[in-house]
């Protein structure tokens, strides 16, 4: 299916961190072959440019690497999927504890709605 | 020539129903005075004018069938959509629609040689050489329905080179029929110049003009009428049909859109 | 293939269909041309197919000025009923194949078993959404440099566009050709696009990169194209 994007944000970098969340949650392995771009294009229905674009973005990144002739593989070394995943969930952080604040709550209520919230989760579900 | 051939494939193609539609139209109006025929118990009385009378309608027969299929490939003009020569796109339907009229002009000969030979008795025939004389005539009535179906063509190119002037859009008919008025004015007048008249007519050949039926106390004669054409006249004949048909494609190509 | 539109203006009677317009489309982009209906997007795409002649400026394809005959070279989809009555679908697509020197029977096959043709069916039998997925599979089988696409996605229902999209995608060669696609309907195609261009009562009234335009303005192009025609229309009634 076609994805959604969000209209702020460039294509490019929606599909980077999707590719970036798949790698974090193991759901593409280190190691491992990316889809072509054209694939990777007819999968999302994004323009081939804009996931050229993706590709050279991750590269730059270090999180995948470009084989001549062979294609796009998610990077061995585990040290950087790591400080991705540590990356990805300061930004999540970042993003929740900003609007929190934007509510007027205090760092006490924060962490206490959190806790609530996750023991909720647990006994609820 | 594949490409030629393919337009020739879709000419048959959007064209094929009017053409078998206007056998029946002929079938029928061979059968109706045949059946008259034999209910008044009149040999002959019918069935040889009609089969004169729709062998003269194919003169009309090739401008119609032109049109239509302007007709239908005007709706959009998507037919311009088209990488070949206009000369080709419009040749194919000549070609096609020519072939029709061979079969069509065929088919009413046909009829008309079955009822000569069912009733050689009573026909006195001037000529001796029928089958020449048949196929004059045959070729003769292509010839001269081509001449009317380029002037056709013609008439129908400059009425959609005006079609992007939206001021005149509704008022085209009117642009296209004063200019057959005016060159029939013109026409008409060279024609009354004697000078022009005699350089035309100088040179002459013999040619079946139609055939004519006769009814006389000794039976019927079927003449086949010989004409002295003159050459020039035929010669300004094709080269104003050459001109329709290059004029023609020049406003097909450059001015006529979709 | 490039084309390149130099100060073309086309007039039908007083009223100007496009004024004084000047673009380039290079090769392996997706350009969109983006406007409401009646705002001179057909008339473009007409012109570059060499169907329509401009008033004034010059139209060109790979350095050729446009005449009937760069059909050839122009692949075009329109957005008017094409079809002759009484044709089957293959009988369409055996017609393109013998005019155009460059359209690809085999690619023809598979496009036509991906939009779920059946090459016997007459085409007047068919719905629009499915005319419509005919007239792509006949635009999309020629390798023509430039494709010209008239509001491809009229009269197909959303689960169809997807897969047109994607279609789109698989069929097109992205290191020869440009492909420029007239639309109103800018959500559906603006994750395929390089570049946007909006069209506006035969004025071009911007163009912008629709990555560049994320990254610098924050803007979707249905946005960008929003405030553009709000901004141009205030300005022509003030």
């Amino acid at each position: 299916m076609t994805k959604e994007f969000q209209a702020s944000k460039p294509i490019y970098i929606q599909i980077a961190d999707h590719l970036s969340s798949q790698i974090v949650r193991g759901e593409i392995r280190p190691g491992e072959k990316l889809p072509s771009v054209r694939e990777m294009a007819i999968v999302s229905g994004v323009n081939p440019n804009t996931v050229q674009r993706t590709y050279s973005e991750m590269e730059r990144m270090g999180i995948v690497e470009t084989k001549r002739g062979q294609g796009t593989f998610v990077t061995q070394n585990e040290e950087i999927v790591d400080s991705l995943k540590t990356q990805l969930q300061r930004e999540i952080i970042d993003r929740f504890v900003q609007s929190m604040r934007g509510l007027g709550l205090s760092e006490e209520d924060i962490t206490e709605g959190l806790k609530q919230y996750l023991r909720g989760e647990q006994d609820g579900r | 020539m594949l490409a030629f051939q393919g337009l020739l494939k879709k000419d048959f193609h959007i064209s094929k129903n009017w053409f078998f539609l206007w056998i029946g139209f002929l079938a029928l109006f061979l059968i109706l005075p045949f059946a008259l025929e034999v209910y008044f118990h009149q040999p002959l009385s019918f069935l040889p004018i009609a089969v004169i009378m729709l062998l003269g309608f194919h003169v009309f027969f090739l401008p119609g069938m032109l049109l239509s299929m302007l007709r239908l490939e005007g709706k959009t003009q998507l037919w311009l959509y088209n990488p070949q020569n206009s000369k080709l796109l419009i040749l194919s339907k000549i070609v096609i629609s020519i072939a029709y009229q061979l079969i069509a002009q065929l088919f009413i000969t046909c009829v008309g040689l079955v009822i000569y030979l069912f009733f050689k008795d009573l026909f006195i025939l001037d000529k001796a050489d029928l089958f020449i004389e048949l196929t004059t005539l045959n070729a003769g009535l292509v010839l001269i329905s081509l001449y009317f179906s380029l002037w056709c063509f013609f008439y129908w190119t400059v009425y959609h080179s005006l079609g992007k002037y939206p001021k005149m859009k509704n008022w085209r008919w009117l642009f296209v029929f004063v200019l057959f008025i005016l060159l029939s004015l013109i026409s008409s007048f060279l024609e009354s110049i004697d000078v022009l008249q005699d350089i035309l007519t100088k040179w002459k050949i013999p040619v079946i003009m139609g055939a004519s039926f006769k009814y006389s106390h000794a039976g019927y004669t079927l003449g086949l009428n010989t004409m002295n054409l003159p050459v020039l006249t035929l010669v300004l004949y094709v080269a104003i049909s050459v001109g329709l048909f290059v004029i023609s494609c020049l406003l097909l190509d450059r001015k006529v859109e979709v | 293939m490039a084309v390149k539109l130099s100060n073309v203006s086309k007039k039908y009677g007083k009223e100007f269909s496009l004024k004084n317009v000047s673009l380039t489309f290079e090769t392996g982009k997706i350009y969109g041309l983006l406007g409401p209906n009646g705002s001179g997007k057909s008339t473009t795409l007409k012109m570059i197919a060499g169907l329509v002649y401009p008033n004034s400026g010059k139209v060109e394809v790979g350095n050729e000025e446009v005449s009937r005959k760069i059909s050839k070279n122009v692949a075009y989809l329109t957005e008017l009923d094409m079809f002759y009555p009484g044709f089957t679908v293959a009988n369409m697509v055996d017609y393109y194949a013998t005019q155009f020197t460059d359209f690809d029977s085999v690619k023809a096959e598979e496009l036509l078993k991906e939009m779920k043709l059946e090459r016997e069916k007459k085409i007047k039998q068919l719905s629009k959404g499915t005319r419509g997925r005919l007239k792509l599979v006949l635009a999309l089988s020629r390798n023509a440099p430039v494709l010209l696409l008239d509001e491809p996605f009229s009269g197909l229902d959303p689960m169809v566009r997807d897969s047109i999209v994607k279609s789109l995608l698989s069929y097109i060669n992205f290191d020869l050709q440009t492909m420029i696609i007239a639309t109103h309907e800018i959500d559906e195609i603006e994750p395929l696009l390089d570049e946007a261009i909006v069209i506006f009562h035969g004025n071009i009234i911007g163009q912008k990169n629709v990555e560049e335009l994320r990254e610098e303005e924050g803007l979707s192009v249905l946005d960008w194209f929003k405030d553009t025609a709000k901004n141009m229309e205030a300005k022509m009634n003030g």
